[in-house]
């Protein structure tokens, strides 16, 4: 089949090289179809059970290429339809033949490969995984017909001989692969979060966590100016000059510039929010929580609100006057303000049961938070002690990505988005309109 | 001091009692209700005994910490559901890999004790590393001979300073695990929420 490829049969060069991309792409995606029904259909197997069948069928496969067994491959003995090449349009013929070929038994079959990756398809049990495994068999197709140039019968003839010995390798390396996988595999525990997360904004300037091998650190990121990192800490709240974070001993705020501490709360405190003298955080007390506002000129304190085990209480917004925070727990997850002058409290958002409100920051006028449903999060913004509804302002779709912790400034927000495979998280800038 | 008859030598004047009161027609009935007794008091005893993750808990969850709703956790070798990325057991209380017989096991899937040593059989050899299989899409196979189970949607909450994902184990089975109707929850298609179970992801919250 692959003279039909050459310029004399396409006629022309241009013509040739629409009919190979047509057929390859033909070939990937029949392919990839054909993986992705293989691994739906293995969905319900037992995964460790077809990992083995399947390391044995591609070390059968192996000792058949290498002659050490032999039988028949099962196959439609026969070639790809000649007369549509000379009847149907480049377009339709092309593709057609892609499509015979990347489904794989509808020609004779000269080797076991194509069956060993049904099979590793099948056993995968995931139809995005067996697409890309068959898809893979499928972009063998093409390059074997991109490979074969404009003189098809010379240049393979001379490759031939490698076939046999390539797919060998191939098949043995995926059978010793496979096998031990499926025989002693322990899955790696959650990789340790990585990359940049819990951001805070305060007059342009950006703080946030960032973590790595070692332990975390605050990152304080001024536009044009080298960043300022303060080792041993994380989770940053940044009002003008000051920053507050947490470490090994509680919560310390410091002078970013000059790094001299100006307060710390030592215990089991953690997620601060600094706004001018005041500092809100939440405080463990045993298996409880609860949110205390310090005045930092007057040192006194007072709790805002406290919550029993099991209920998470989130990270407080503090801006001005006003306090918002999260309560999310099994029947109950809402959002609430309150205003510290007047001592009323708002409900935000009441998500019930299956509607997580979380993580919300403030402006002055504006408040964000992030409301899941399953696995969808948006962040939804709404005016301050107004009735219109909430607006969407950014998106995160899982079960890939998640949604962490928010920044808010007027016209931008920051979005921690946390990938699940490996525990990495970015930052993320989305500009809204007042 | 008076002695006290022994638990056979009271059995054995029960039996002679029974015998000796009753024809035997009647004390084979009376021995078949105590057995029908027994049987029917360890089942009343069972059911009594509420399916793991449907209790409340602090919070208002059911079972564990994120979980809302009322369906039970799938089974396994521990009363939490904690698993892995691909769905097989995890020791709940310190997300070390554990085989189905909730043995703490090492990389190649053997068995160790806490301080990661193998552990010896009986016979003073090795013991045999044992199966660890999927929760969900083999454990209610196995058990509940649902071969369509499969972990499907799910959903995030924050437990303990991290966020917990709780996922659903789909299948096509009107009942769950519960024994009563199953809900939707997140599955996808035609599959209904089985059991559940959780992954602790690591990530902060």
């Amino acid at each position: 089949m692959a003279e039909t490829f050459t310029a004399a049969v396409c006629g022309g060069h241009v013509r040739r090289i629409v009919a190979i991309v047509v057929f390859s792409v033909a070939a990937v995606g029949t392919a990839a179809v054909l993986g992705a029904l293989l691994g739906a259909a293995g969905a319900p197997l037992p995964l460790r059970w077809m990992l083995i069948a399947a390391a044995l069928v591609a070390a059968v496969a192996a000792l058949r290429e290498a002659g050490i067994v032999r039988f028949d491959v099962p196959a439609l003995r026969r070639q790809v339809p000649e007369r549509w090449r000379r009847e149907r349009p480049l377009t339709v013929w092309s593709s057609g033949y892609g499509a015979i070929l990347g489904a794989g038994f509808g020609t004779f079959l000269p080797t076991a490969t194509f069956w060993a990756a049904c099979m590793g398809a099948l056993a995968l049990g995931d139809p995005w995984a067996g697409a890309v495994c068959m898809a893979a068999f499928g972009v063998g197709r093409g390059v074997m017909i991109v490979g074969a140039g404009s003189n098809p019968v010379r240049r393979l003839g001379r490759t031939h001989r490698l076939v046999r010995p390539v797919n060998i390798a191939v098949l043995s390396g995926c059978a010793a692969l496979i096998l031990p996988a499926a025989l002693f595999g322990v899955a790696a525990p959650p990789p340790a979060p990585s990359g940049l997360s819990e951001p805070s904004v305060s007059r342009g300037v950006i703080a946030y966590t960032e973590q790595g091998a070692g332990a975390p650190h605050v990152v304080v990121l001024v536009k044009g100016a080298d960043p300022i990192v303060v080792a041993d800490g994380h989770t940053p709240s940044i009002n003008g000059s000051r920053l507050a974070y947490v470490d090994s001993a509680g919560i310390r705020i410091v002078d970013w510039r000059t790094g001299q501490e100006v307060f710390r709360r030592p215990g089991a405190v953690d997620k601060p929010s600094l706004s001018g003298t005041r500092l809100a955080y939440v405080e463990r007390i045993g298996s409880r929580r609860r949110l205390v506002v310090r005045d930092l000129a007057t040192g006194r304190s007072r709790v805002v609100t406290a919550v029993g085990a099991g209920i998470d209480l989130g990270r407080p917004s503090l801006v001005g006057r006003r306090i918002a925070w999260h309560e999310a727990a099994g029947q109950t997850n809402r959002v609430f303000l309150r205003s510290l002058t007047t001592g009323t409290t708002e409900l935000i958002a009441n998500g019930g049961r299956s509607i997580a409100n979380v993580n919300p920051v403030m402006t002055t006028r504006y408040i964000a938070w992030t409301q899941s449903v399953g696995e969808r999060s948006v962040v939804l913004l709404r005016p301050i002690g107004s009735g219109r509804p909430p607006r969407t302002i950014a998106q995160v779709i899982g079960p890939r990505f998640l949604a962490g912790t928010l920044a808010i400034a007027p016209g931008r927000l920051w979005l921690t988005r946390w990938t699940t495979t490996s525990n990495s998280a970015r930052i993320l800038s989305y500009a809204w309109r007042d | 001091m008076r002695r006290r008859p022994g638990l056979d030598e009271a059995g054995g004047r029960l039996a002679h009692h029974l015998a000796a009161s009753q024809t035997r027609r009647s004390f084979i009935g009376t021995v078949g209700a105590l057995l029908l007794g027994a049987t029917a008091e360890r089942a009343l005893g069972g059911a009594r005994r509420p399916t793991p993750g449907t209790e409340r808990i602090a919070g208002g969850w059911h079972g564990f910490c994120g979980h809302y709703f009322t369906t039970g956790s799938c089974r396994g070798p521990f009363k939490l559901p904690r698993v892995d990325a691909e769905g097989k057991p995890l020791r709940p209380q310190d997300g070390r890999p554990v085989d189905d017989a909730g043995r703490l096991i090492n990389d190649q899937g053997e068995p160790v004790d806490e301080a990661g040593n193998r552990l010896a059989g009986a016979d003073g050899q090795y013991a045999a590393p044992g199966p660890r299989t999927r929760m969900c899409e083999d454990g209610v196979r196995r058990r509940s001979g649902h071969k369509d189970a499969v972990l499907q949607g799910s959903w995030y909450r924050c437990c303990n300073g991290q966020i917990r994902k709780l996922w659903d184990c789909c299948s096509v089975s009107p009942h769950r695990i519960n024994g009563d109707a199953s809900l939707r929850g997140y599955c996808h298609g035609n599959r209904k929420v089985f059991c559940v179970v959780y992954v602790e992801t690591g990530i902060p919250c």
